[in-house]
């Protein structure tokens, strides 16, 4: 008999840090493989989380390629799985299967500017982009991150985003005002009006709600970005993982196989199923 | 466990935010129509399709998939 697709491989969690409280909260999960069978991915791909007896969802794998030991995910306690997997400790056994998806052209972006722009647990899915052009600094030019979250204690990576700077501009940005709070105040695609960035030999890289996704293209474009040049991740609702069930899909392309990266080139033509 | 399920339920598609890529039934409707002749055909050369009329017959609000395809072949022309 042939292999099956969707069995996944059993993974333990090796740690849990919390990064932002409350009902909506968000917990990182360290997950180790002690079976030996761990896979490569690549930046942007994602992977199908299951908690037995309460389902399966995907998640974007936030650690870079080039760390081996684990995989790392960063996850908002939404909905059936994710509350699940909240109320998990380390020691505990999650399926995994994956990894699924397309990438992030990295190798393609060498000697460029990086402009990256997330949004709430939208910065999880281009993290790995994030570390791995860090670690590899002397290949780009200039690193900017803006991110934004709803309130200062919303932010995810805190003190990941303090370390980033030396290597990258770190722009922040919360939605309303609050004592103390240094950076920004308004939504993420204002933040980025706010310190306009040259589209001159520059990638832009942006995951967020949808809304504030459609907002950053609209303001890149503004500041003379070639679609090209403009990149996201869109993570539909995925149930199989492989393009078979019809759930991510906008237009013929599935997102889950041909995604979840597309240029503003790719995306535009599409329809508007994401 | 089996549940039921179908791409015409807004739950097929809903994030769990509540954002719908396909929120409508006109948008589920265009969904399973182009899965049928379009999507599949172009990424796999095979017509999900056969005519049968089955799901004509027995549609509560009158679809017609035989009209649509002509009216896309139709439209298709132009």
């Amino acid at each position: 008999m042939s292999k099956n697709i969707y069995l996944p491989k059993l993974a333990r969690i090796a740690g849990i840090k919390d990064e932002v409280p409350g009902a909506r909260g968000i917990k990182t999960f360290f997950v180790e493989f002690p079976d030996g069978d761990g896979f490569e991915h690549e930046c942007g791909q994602c992977a199908m989380i299951s908690v037995f007896g309460k389902g399966e969802s995907m998640i974007s794998i936030a650690s870079a390629p080039a760390v081996k030991e684990y995989k790392q995910f960063s996850i908002m306690r939404t909905g059936r799985v994710t509350t699940a997997i909240h109320d998990m400790k380390p020691g505990d056994i999650v399926g995994v299967r994956g990894p699924y998806g397309n990438k992030f052209p990295l190798e393609n972006w060498k000697g460029r500017n990086l402009v990256f722009i997330g949004g709430g647990v939208g910065l999880a899915p281009i993290w790995p982009v994030i570390q791995t052009a860090v670690a590899n600094r002397a290949d780009f030019g200039k690193i900017s991150v803006f991110y934004g979250a709803r309130t200062s204690r919303d932010i995810m990576y805190a003190e990941a985003l303090e370390a980033l700077r030396g290597a990258a501009d770190v722009h922040l940005s919360i939605d309303a005002p609050e004592e103390g709070w240094q950076g920004f105040c308004g939504f993420v695609p204002a933040n980025l009006l706010d310190k306009p960035q040259s589209p001159d030999n520059a990638v832009a890289v942006t995951c967020g709600p949808p809304i504030m996704i459609k907002f950053v293209i609209k303001n890149l474009i503004g500041m003379g970005f070639a679609d090209e040049q403009i990149y996201t991740t869109i993570e539909n609702k995925m149930k199989c993982g492989v393009g078979k069930c019809g759930r991510c899909n906008a237009g013929k392309d599935y997102v889950c196989v041909n995604g979840p990266v597309y240029s503003w080139a790719q995306l535009k033509d599409m329809p508007q199923e994401y | 466990m089996r549940t039921w399920d179908n791409c015409q339920f807004p739950e097929f598609t809903m994030h769990t935010s509540g954002h719908n890529p396909r929120e409508t039934t006109g948008a589920r409707l265009r969904q399973r129509i182009c899965h049928k002749l379009l999507y599949f055909v172009e990424n796999h050369n095979i017509q999900q399709c056969t005519g049968c009329g089955r799901c004509i017959t027995h549609c509560p609000v009158g679809i017609d998939i035989v009209r649509i395809a002509n009216v896309m072949e139709e439209a298709a022309g132009q």
